[in-house]
């Protein structure tokens, strides 16, 4: 069941003396395929102070399209070969949401820290991997809701 | 000051043998704002198998509020490094992370904060790692991106867009 993510993505930004900034289109559609015809699309809703994992491989294998959104602020962990040890050292990283704004990614592909965890030469020293899970956390307010689609 | 305003939106048609839906989010009308003063916008063309710095802190704009990079080359990698040079001692370890982009398709954030890696329980072994990238939500402290570096895999120059505002 081969099909499409068609994606719209635009912005734009005029500075002080009339000058505009922009990108993308709201007509125009990027398209991106999927692999699978597989679909994860569940909202959560996740009290303050409660880490939440929101995507893993056991709920759907890989992905092509990602697409989190949360009415509140708050952060995501993305862990790419989540276990894993040298020489395909498990790599995480936190992205912090604004309520509101969607977060997307056109693919699961990222890199692991290979043998040694060297920063400076990632090009080389990481190994190719993918974003095997996510996880929710926000740490004030009432109630949040975020929405996780991955298409894969 | 004025707004960036963002709109996404996504669709999906599923046909099966008896019926179709669509899977949608967003919107393409109604727009975020992020209030911004400031900008860096430029663009590169990187050479084959070569790494390019896009952004870092030392520039002009010295933070963000809102990025957008995009390429027209498929096998294009930026990497994210939060708190740059960020040593245990001081209790800040800095961290990094890969993402691929796709030709086309912009990777956005609307915000420059992140977690570096904190103390790691004052030594790096395997086990203080992995413990904590498992409890990131207390042991990674607060802290910002940094730098931007793209690596570009492709056999050719690619072109990448990179617009940053705070």
């Amino acid at each position: 069941m081969a099909t499409n993510v068609n994606l719209y993505t635009k912005f734009d930004y005029t500075d002080a003396d009339g000058n505009l900034y922009s990108d993308g289109s709201t007509t125009t559609s990027k398209t991106i395929s999927v692999t699978n015809g597989e679909i994860f699309d569940r909202t959560y809703k996740v009290t303050n102070t409660t880490l939440t994992e929101i995507l893993s491989d056991s709920k759907i294998a890989t992905f092509d399209f990602l697409y989190i959104e949360s009415d509140q602020a708050a952060e995501i962990q993305l862990v790419c070969t989540q276990g894993g040890s040298a020489p395909t050292l498990q790599n995480g990283w936190v992205v912090k949401l604004n309520a509101g704004v969607p977060f997307v990614l056109a693919n699961d592909d990222s890199r692991n820290q290979g043998n040694t965890g060297a920063l400076a030469s990632w090009e080389t020293a990481w190994t190719a991997g993918v974003v095997d899970a996510i996880e929710y956390y926000h740490s004030t307010g009432s109630a949040a809701k975020v929405r996780v689609v991955a298409i894969g | 000051m004025a707004n960036i305003n963002l709109t996404t939106h996504f669709t999906l048609t599923l046909t099966d043998s008896d019926d179709s839906r669509v899977i949608t989010g967003g919107s393409t009308t109604a727009a975020d704002t992020i209030a911004v003063t400031h900008y860096y916008d430029q663009r590169f063309t990187v050479g084959a198998t070569t790494l390019q710095e896009l952004w870092s802190d030392s520039n002009a704009l010295g933070n963000f509020d809102f990025l957008w990079i995009e390429t027209d080359g498929d096998l294009v990698e930026v990497q994210l490094l939060c708190n740059e040079n960020g040593v245990i001692g001081d209790s800040e370890l800095e961290n990094a992370f890969c993402v691929k982009l796709t030709a086309g398709i912009p990777f956005i954030l609307s915000n420059d904060d992140s977690r570096n890696r904190g103390d790691m329980a004052g030594t790096v072994n395997a086990s203080n790692y992995a413990a904590e990238v498992d409890t990131w939500e207390t042991n990674w402290a607060a802290d910002t991106i940094d730098r931007i570096e793209c690596y570009n895999g492709h056999s050719g120059s690619v072109n990448i867009r990179i617009f940053a505002a705070t």
